[in-house]
């Protein structure tokens, strides 16, 4: 199942057990979904940088072996717009429940 | 022949941040390889092999195009956007600049004969539509590469084709008489196969093999005998000029210098190309070829046989196959060849780009003609088709010995040990103004 729109509200998701960085928090996604949520793992750094540029999430480098490795978590800002992601979801769900309700 | 180069990492990382502004595409390029190698590592403890690992996470990061634009959706402002698609559209089109140029080249020369209709493109000199652009490739050529590249070779050899003729046409249409009509047509190319000859046999002297395959001499042989053959034929059976009344013994004795000098015509850009064999082999051959085609349709126009005919017996079936025969030399010459011949990657491919789709067109004009006119008083005989086989080999022969010759012909940078085969020099050849791949490399 393709996850493009709701790929920031899985990443903030994710972040919200704590620092994390691309590799695992693409591991994190595929792993909790059991592998139906699919997305092609390049397309995770747009929009790590896109929350980032929105003050959603922050950076820190730490070196691991020898190389620096960008770990990301989340800002004051990015856990209320997480609140805010979840409830808009949750209200997307419930619609969308409720027409399948009514059709089924 | 080469292989395609696997997709590899390094290539996907290289899409992905053209265009970036430096310290971003630092910034990612750290990111995305911690996560490609993080990937091949995770797989390998699954138990896959190395190339598996590398193939599996490479494909798990996805399209790098789809990335590259994220990316820069984050990165750029639309204005930025902007010019870095443009940057990339300009590198996509210099990368296939070869390409681009000859089928641009071949999409005009055919668009002019489509457009008018007309068999002569350049008979009467260059004074036709698709010289400006020939002379923007050939000057593009020169500017850009520094050199004569190979994709401006079909302009090369239509400007070359039309020398003789322009100069012919000029100065008969100017003085007449004997001389300006009989003398300086069978002089001018003389002179032009003698120049260039001279040229490209010095450089065969200093580069060229100590002793020549006897196909050489053979062909050489044959394209004296050919035109006398044809002049015998005729003299014994005027039907196949394809006069209503047969041409008098005086008239076809006086045919055989111009038949002479049509074969003329074809060396000399046998000789022109062989200059241009030095950098690309084989692929020189698109000069004798765009050669070829203007003296073809300029001489031997091939549907000559069907339009005088046409004229008694007019049908849907004669038009249909005139209008092919119209098209199909300017398709073949401006456009298959040629791009055929840019993407050979061997000498056997180059040799078959050169001769098959010239030889399907020279054969398929007597065939056609021949479905055309059958059960008229045109109808093939025996004599029409030697005579029609003869006329082919009028223009396969100097191919050939282009090719036999380019074949023998060693290139200018060799590396530190020698001689070898012309084509084995275009894989490795780097001119020392130009240091990008010949054209005829495969990029990696």
């Amino acid at each position: 199942m393709n996850v493009k729109g709701s790929l920031p509200l899985l990443i903030l998701d994710a972040l919200s057990k704590g620092a994390s960085y691309g590799y695992l928090i693409a591991r994190e996604i595929k792993m909790r979904s059991a592998g139906v949520l699919d997305f092609q793992e390049g397309t995770l750094y747009p929009a790590l940088h896109r929350l980032e540029k929105e003050g959603w999430v922050e950076t820190y480098n730490v070196k691991v072996d020898g190389r620096d490795r960008r770990y990301y978590r989340l800002t004051e800002a990015g856990v209320r717009a997480l609140s805010d992601e979840r409830r808009s979801w949750r209200a997307y769900v419930n619609a969308v429940d409720g027409v399948l309700g009514d059709a089924g | 022949m080469r292989p395609e180069a696997e997709p590899t990492f390094e290539r996907w990382l290289a899409t992905v941040i053209h265009g970036l502004p430096p310290e971003v595409a630092a910034g990612v390029a750290v990111e995305l390889t911690a996560h490609y190698e993080d990937a091949v590592a995770g797989h390998r403890e699954q138990g896959q092999t190395l190339a598996s690992a590398q193939a599996t996470a490479l494909a798990d990061l996805g399209d790098p195009q789809v990335v590259r634009r994220q990316l820069q959706r984050v990165h750029l402002s639309r204005w930025e956007r902007l010019r870095a698609w443009a940057t990339q559209v300009a590198y996509l089109v210099w990368q296939r600049r070869a390409i681009i140029g000859t089928g641009l080249f071949g999409l005009a020369a055919l668009a002019v004969v489509v457009s008018d209709h007309r068999h002569w493109i350049s008979y009467r000199g260059h004074l036709d539509s698709i010289t400006p652009l020939a002379l923007i490739l050939v000057v593009a050529s020169l500017v850009l590469e520094h050199r004569l590249a190979l994709w401006s070779y079909p302009a090369v050899g239509y400007l070359l084709s039309g020398i003789s003729p322009w100069l012919l046409f000029t100065f008969s249409d100017a003085y007449g008489g004997l001389f300006w009509d009989v003398i300086a047509p069978l002089l001018l190319p003389v002179v032009a196969l003698v120049g260039l000859a001279v040229a490209g046999l010095r450089q065969l002297r200093h580069r060229g093999p100590r002793r020549y395959p006897a196909a050489i001499w053979l062909i050489l042989v044959l394209m004296i005998i050919a035109p006398l053959a044809m002049t015998g034929i005729q003299l014994q059976d005027g039907g196949v000029s394809f006069r209503p009344e047969a041409l008098s013994r005086a008239e076809l004795t006086v045919n055989a210098p111009w038949v002479l000098y049509m074969t003329t015509m074809l060396l000399a850009p046998v000789a022109a190309g062989l200059l241009g064999a030095r950098r690309h082999g084989v692929g020189a051959a698109l000069i004798p070829l765009a050669c070829h085609y203007s003296l073809y349709v300029g001489i031997v126009d091939p549907t000559y046989h069907l339009t005088f005919y046409e004229y008694w017996q007019p049908s849907r079936t004669l038009h249909a196959i005139e209008a092919f025969l119209i098209y199909l030399p300017a398709l073949t010459t401006f456009l298959v060849t040629p791009l055929w011949l840019l993407r050979a990657r061997t000498t056997r491919g180059r040799i078959a780009a050169v001769l098959l789709p010239t030889t399907a067109v020279l054969g398929a004009t007597p065939i056609l003609s021949a479905i055309g006119l059958q059960n008229t008083w045109g109808a093939y005989t025996a004599a029409t088709w030697v005579s029609a086989a003869i006329e082919i080999m009028l223009f396969i022969l100097p191919l050939a010995l282009a090719l036999v010759l380019y074949s023998q012909f060693p290139g200018p940078i060799l590396g530190p040990h020698g001689s070898g085969p012309a084509d084995s020099v275009e894989v490795v050849e780097r001119s020392p103004r130009d240091h990008t791949p010949s054209m005829l490399a495969r990029s990696p």
